[in-house]
């Protein structure tokens, strides 16, 4: 029996009001344990990105609560949820999302920087930094690409710098929204493998994905069909 | 990685736009040194036009003043002179340069002229004069005229012709430069020999006092009342207007200043707008990433802090030299036209240190705006840009 990391209660979100309201996530809940693996699937403009940017504290639900590590993200303040995103949380997007001025190296560096106070800790802990996102960057094959810009890279190699990026901070779950969608087959089969092998190693994953074939590598499948959680199935 | 490779990423990546926001700050914040040092080696100058026009206090028999509307009526004598004892009182107060002359009358060829004694080597001083022709008096017994040009033009006159003097024929030594004063029209000669030729031995008509603090004007003015038996004229109103015309060129300066910063901050504002506009998508990724609000804020004001910083220091430059290779030129107008010497501009290392400081607040106050539009910019609506 694993431990349970997140718990989705009955979560809404609505958009708009009266005669405009959409209702983007209808009544979710399920729950996420430590060292899983979930995917979350269905039609395009069906609450996906959105249930995932609620789970990620990046919006906020209309109704319902999350809790993670015991802390109801409702109840807290931006601060706080952009605290919880630096500590717990992994982002990884369709559109990989590097900032193109920034090497793929300092991309990495990044989170911890922005997880540092940096009022109060203007510098970084120099070479031990340095060295973790360095070994980071040769975990998903990309250590002499370090110093490359993301315009550089192809698709699968910005993913995989993203994924690096997202792991630097050691996060409790990895929240990747169409991780695959914009990589070709070959970058795609890396890149789940490097899932694989992160989930492996005991990261908690969700994901969401159009693709059955990367559904398939999650260990659990939720599907949500008009905002509504319509299907669950475990591998 | 730390705030500072971020914020200058982020304004080298436009570079032309970098330049252009820069130059513009620059040049605001040249006009402003520019227009600043000027206007204060204007005031400067102008003050110091004000000391050196003469004096500041006139010292005059007591109750000159009010007996010379009745003496216009009655045609009576002006009053009794002042005795040199008086004159020696004045003159040991501290931080004045006082200095008597006799003023006198007479009649040459039917017309009449003023006739000054003059302590000669104080008067050339006080009154900046330079001579057109001949040379001045040698010491305070030489029996001769200096003549102003007003004299010597309207009787064709020069250096060697006589001046007859209360039945005295004295040789016309040196014609003084235009002076645009009273002095054009007057003949001078030595204190003591001008006493001789009046008779009236010890005694000056008027003493003019200048005071080296104009703000001390009034005490010094209340202090030879109290120490001598005179009368004190100030010429307070006439610093006073000096001073208020200064003020108004300075203020004026100050206003077109004032448009170059504004223009430069406006500049400021557009641009940080603008790249946050441009930059909306990374900056719900830096959040994504766990980026505070006031991490957000403090990028864009740090950057707007750079271009305060720089635009100030080029402005510096700029102003600079815009100072003293136009300011001379720029300077040259009627007003100061009529100054004794040309104006140069005033530089000083405050100025300075206020120019950058004041750049960088500026840029500042212009960032606050736009740093507040990105920082609330909430992060789902920030990555839905591409």
């Amino acid at each position: 029996m694993r431990e349970l990391l997140m718990e989705i209660q009955g979560i809404s979100k609505t958009y708009g009001s009266d005669s405009n309201k959409v209702q983007a996530v209808d009544n979710v809940s399920f729950d996420i344990e430590r060292g899983s693996w979930t995917a979350i699937v269905g039609p395009s403009g069906h609450g996906k990105s959105t249930l995932l940017q609620i789970m990620g504290g990046l919006d906020r639900s209309s109704a319902g609560t999350i809790i993670l590590d015991d802390k109801n993200l409702s109840q807290l303040n931006n601060r706080q949820l952009a605290q919880l995103r630096a500590n717990k949380i992994g982002f990884v997007f369709q559109f990989f999302n590097l900032l193109p001025h920034l090497t793929a190296l300092e991309n990495v560096v990044l989170p911890l920087w922005l997880n540092k106070k940096w009022l109060n800790e203007k510098r970084l802990n120099g070479k031990k930094d340095l060295q973790k996102c360095l070994a980071l960057l040769e975990r998903v094959g990309l250590a002499d690409k370090a110093n490359n810009l993301p315009s550089t890279l192809s698709g699968g190699q910005q993913q995989r710098v993203a994924i690096a990026r997202a792991l630097v901070n050691e996060p409790d779950i990895l929240l990747m929204d169409e991780p695959t969608g914009n990589l070709d087959s070959v970058s795609e089969a890396d890149v789940l493998a490097l899932f694989k092998e992160l989930n492996d190693q005991g990261s908690t994953l969700v994901l969401i994905t159009h693709s059955s074939a990367v559904a398939s590598c999650a260990e659990r499948e939720i599907e949500l069909i008009d905002g509504r959680l319509c299907k669950e199935v475990s591998a | 990685m730390n705030i500072w490779i971020l914020v200058w990423r982020n304004l080298l990546r436009r570079k032309g736009r970098f330049i252009f926001t820069l130059a513009g700050v620059g040049i605001g914040m040249a006009a402003f040194v520019a227009l600043l040092t000027i206007g204060q080696g204007l005031n400067h100058q102008i003050q110091q036009q004000a000391q050196g026009l003469g004096a500041n206090l006139v010292v005059t028999p007591k109750g000159w003043c009010a007996y010379e509307q009745i003496s216009v009526l009655t045609g009576e004598q002006l009053p009794e002179a002042i005795p040199m004892k008086e004159v020696i009182k004045i003159q040991a107060l501290p931080g004045i340069k006082a200095i008597p002359f006799l003023n006198e009358r007479t009649a040459f060829r039917n017309r009449p002229v003023p006739v000054i004694g003059i302590p000669e080597v104080e008067m050339w001083a006080l009154h900046q004069w330079s001579l057109a022709s001949g040379h001045y008096f040698k010491d305070p017994n030489d029996k001769s005229v200096v003549i102003g040009s007003g004299i010597a033009q309207q009787f064709d006159l020069k250096p060697g012709d006589q001046f007859r003097v209360r039945g005295h024929q004295l040789p016309i030594i040196g014609i003084l430069n235009e002076t645009g004063t009273k002095d054009d029209v007057a003949a001078f000669l030595t204190l003591s020999v001008t006493q001789s030729i009046y008779d009236v031995k010890d005694m000056v008509s008027f003493v003019t006092v200048q005071v080296e603090d104009l703000s001390h004007l009034e005490a010094v003015s209340l202090k030879i009342q109290e120490i001598a038996n005179v009368a004190v004229v100030s010429d307070k109103q006439l610093v006073s207007s000096i001073l208020a015309i200064v003020g108004s060129v300075g203020s004026a300066m100050q206003a077109v200043a004032a448009v170059g910063i504004l223009a430069a901050a406006f500049g400021i504002i557009n641009t940080l707008l603008t790249a946050v506009y441009e930059r909306r998508r990374e900056i719900g990724i830096l959040q994504a990433l766990g980026g505070q609000h006031s991490t957000i804020f403090a990028t864009f004001i740090l950057e707007s802090g750079i271009y305060g910083l720089l635009g100030g220091i080029i402005g510096i430059f700029l102003g600079t030299l815009v100072t003293f290779w136009f300011g001379p030129a720029l300077m040259e107008n009627p007003f100061t036209a009529s100054l004794q010497q040309n104006p140069i501009p005033s530089l000083d290392m405050m100025t300075l240190i206020y120019t950058v400081l004041l750049s960088i607040l500026l840029a500042i106050v212009a960032g606050l705006y736009p740093a507040y539009r990105a920082a609330k910019l909430s992060p789902v609506e920030a990555m839905r840009y591409a």
